[in-house]
């Protein structure tokens, strides 16, 4: 069974990525690796959303976020990028929106 | 795959956390060895040519300074932006409302449209292809134009036109329903013919959303040749509009239920507009559709989706709508004649032709559906309603009646729980604790959040460019703070490297400090 982890500090970006915006979740050097998966969003309150990342082996909540953030990511996914330590490169993992 | 150089080197970065002050230092610790490791190590999507622009985080202003836009109210005279060119390839002026409007209704902007309130209207008037413009202008100016609109359809209205020149959207929506005779805008609206009273935010999120749906070209409908026709065509129009509003409260709260809250009570009037007949339509759409699929969907694709369900459902031959049209319009037949006592009621021979089938309408039920959204609507405005003196228990009472049905215990508690001769402004729970107010997923400031990234999208592809510097958006610090209290800090900075210019400033800040302390004498 996979055991839930909810983050309550992140750092989203939203960018340029070809034709439109995405969003990634930035992560820091020796963070816990995130798999690919798949995300989706249930409805917090006060206008948020929690934002669920599910890997094979993960599931994690991101709490809080932005509706405008949802937007971005229902329509691209969320990347994430991520390094595993600071002598690694960066890589970016997409999760894929999932209704 | 994602250039991460180019991602991180523009755009906007949001960081979520519960701890005032954790800016710098999550800038710092999650930012700054990011992108250090990915110019040191040399990340294999860098190139050297992506690597040179890390040395110049302001390249990006244009985007990264201009991530706020402001709603600027119901009569506009600041001009916030001018669209790059317009319909005709001539650019024109846009204020904060005709913005919301755009990204609402097509950030693309294949349809152009304006507010009707906004100053400088005449701007967008005089960009519009001349079909277009003698279609929707006519031969009178934008301002007589806007005067016309408020006057004629004080509760909004949007006039558009679509045509192998382009399309546009002529929109009055600020203020409608509020403005008063001296131009000031009331803080509530109320619908006396219905148990309608909302805050004066609400009521623009609600007649924007479904205003703007008109400005999608009709649905083609070929009706039969029947009296109920010329109201089933328009209903349908309003259907599409009055969806729009419930998708988004669905985009919210993942629920359609406040957006049918909403729309009932102003639909559920008495006496009821004939051309206007959605509740039952609304109800057969909605049970048809997931609301959980639309939570986080954006507003104009929730517009636009609204349009394409029902125009998917072929409206003009479909069953289901048609028979629960025809539901309403019996049922308000029989409302008029004050035939609202007793069992179900047979429909006469017109209403059935229309529906298909024979049908019945159970008058009981049909008055709780209206009343019980009413008050449903009216918890989400608990403290507007109360402040507003304007539903008490006995009016609630009265509008119940006309209906045929009396108060249960449990309406009757809820009736009270707003009224604000009986509960004080500020109440969340009811003493028994049984009721307590709820909160309206259609505020202003959720519908302008909705639209930022498209304003930016618009900005970064060419659409739009930001007026000089004595406009309203000027003023606008590129470090918002939204929603400090609750959930979580969330601060918005504009981009991941101007932060990151901030924290080197901070780190080496910091530094000096310290050599300085101890350079002068003991700690304290």
């Amino acid at each position: 069974m996979t055991q839930p982890t909810t983050l309550t500090d992140f750092i989203l970006h939203i960018g340029p990525n070809g034709a439109g915006d995405s969003c990634a979740l930035l992560r820091t050097p020796g963070d816990e690796w995130i798999h690919a998966g798949h995300v989706t969003a249930t409805v917090a309150n006060d206008e948020r959303f929690d934002l669920h990342l599910v890997t094979p082996a993960q599931s994690i909540c991101l709490a809080g976020v932005l509706p405008r953030h949802i937007a971005v990511i229902r329509g691209q996914g969320l990347y994430v990028i991520q390094r595993k330590d600071h002598e690694s490169d960066t890589q970016a993992v997409l999760l894929e929106w999932r209704e | 795959m994602i250039n991460i150089a180019n991602f991180l080197s523009s755009g906007e970065s949001s960081l979520y956390s519960r701890k005032p002050g954790l800016l710098q230092k999550a800038a710092t610790a999650l930012i700054l060895p990011l992108a250090i490791g990915m110019l040191s190590a040399g990340a294999g999507a860098i190139s050297q040519h992506d690597t040179a622009s890390f040395a110049v985080p302001g390249q990006h202003a244009q985007v990264s300074q201009l991530n706020t836009f402001k709603v600027t109210g119901a009569q506009s005279d600041q001009v916030l932006a001018s669209v790059i060119a317009g319909a005709n390839g001539h650019g024109y002026n846009v204020d904060g409302n005709t913005l919301l409007l755009q990204a609402l209704l097509d950030p693309g902007m294949s349809t152009r449209v304006a507010s009707s309130t906004s100053a400088v209207l005449d701007s967008f008037v005089a960009s519009l292809p001349s079909g277009i413009k003698t279609s929707v202008v006519g031969d009178v100016s934008a301002a007589q134009l806007a005067k016309s609109m408020q006057d004629n359809s004080p509760d909004g209205v949007a006039l558009s036109e679509h045509t192998n020149e382009g399309s546009a959207c002529i929109v009055y929506t600020m203020g409608a329903s509020r403005t008063l005779p001296n131009g000031q805008l009331a803080q509530f609206v109320d619908f006396n013919d219905a148990l309608y009273v909302a805050s004066g935010d609400s009521s623009d999120v609600t007649t924007t959303l479904h205003e703007l749906a008109h400005c999608h070209p009709n649905a083609v409908m070929e009706l039969d040749n029947h009296p109920l026709s010329v109201y089933y065509e328009s209903s349908v129009r309003e259907l599409r509009s009055d969806l729009a509003v419930v998708l988004y409260g669905a985009s919210q709260t993942g629920s359609f239920e406040q957006g049918l809250d909403n729309v009932t009570t102003l639909r559920g009037a008495t006496p009821m507009r004939p051309s206007h007949a959605t509740v039952g339509m609304l109800e057969a759409v909605t049970q048809q559709l997931d609301a959980k699929s639309f939570v986080g969907m954006p507003a104009n694709q929730v517009i636009s989706a609204a349009v394409n369900i029902v125009n998917g459902m072929n409206p003009a031959t479909n069953k289901d709508l048609r028979l629960a049209f025809a539901k309403d319009a019996w049922t308000y037949k029989l409302v008029s004649m004050g035939q609202t006592a007793g069992p179900a009621r047979d429909a006469n021979s017109n209403y059935a032709n229309f529906a298909g089938q024979p049908f019945k309408v159970d008058m009981t039920a049909h008055a709780n559906t209206i009343v019980n959204r009413s008050l449903n609507h009216a918890l989400s405005q608990a403290d507007t309603v109360r402040a507003s003196k304007a539903m008490s228990v006995s009016r609630v009472e009265t509008f119940a009646k006309g209906l045929g049905l009396t108060l249960s215990p449990e309406q009757r508690a809820k009736a009270e729980f707003v009224d604000g001769a009986i509960t004080p402004v500020g109440t969340a729970v009811s003493k028994d604790g049984a009721l307590a107010s709820t909160q309206s997923p259609f505020t202003m400031k959720g519908l302008e959040s909705s639209v930022q990234g498209d304003l930016n999208g618009m900005l970064a592809n060419g659409l739009i460019q930001r007026s000089g510097a004595n406009t309203a958006s000027s003023k606008v610090d590129a470090t918002e703070i939204v929603s400090p209290q609750k959930h979580s800090l969330n601060k918005t900075f504009g981009s991941a490297f101007k932060a990151l210019e901030t924290a080197i400033a901070q780190q080496e800040a910091s530094t000096r400090l310290q050599e300085s302390n101890t350079w002068r004498g003991p700690r304290l």
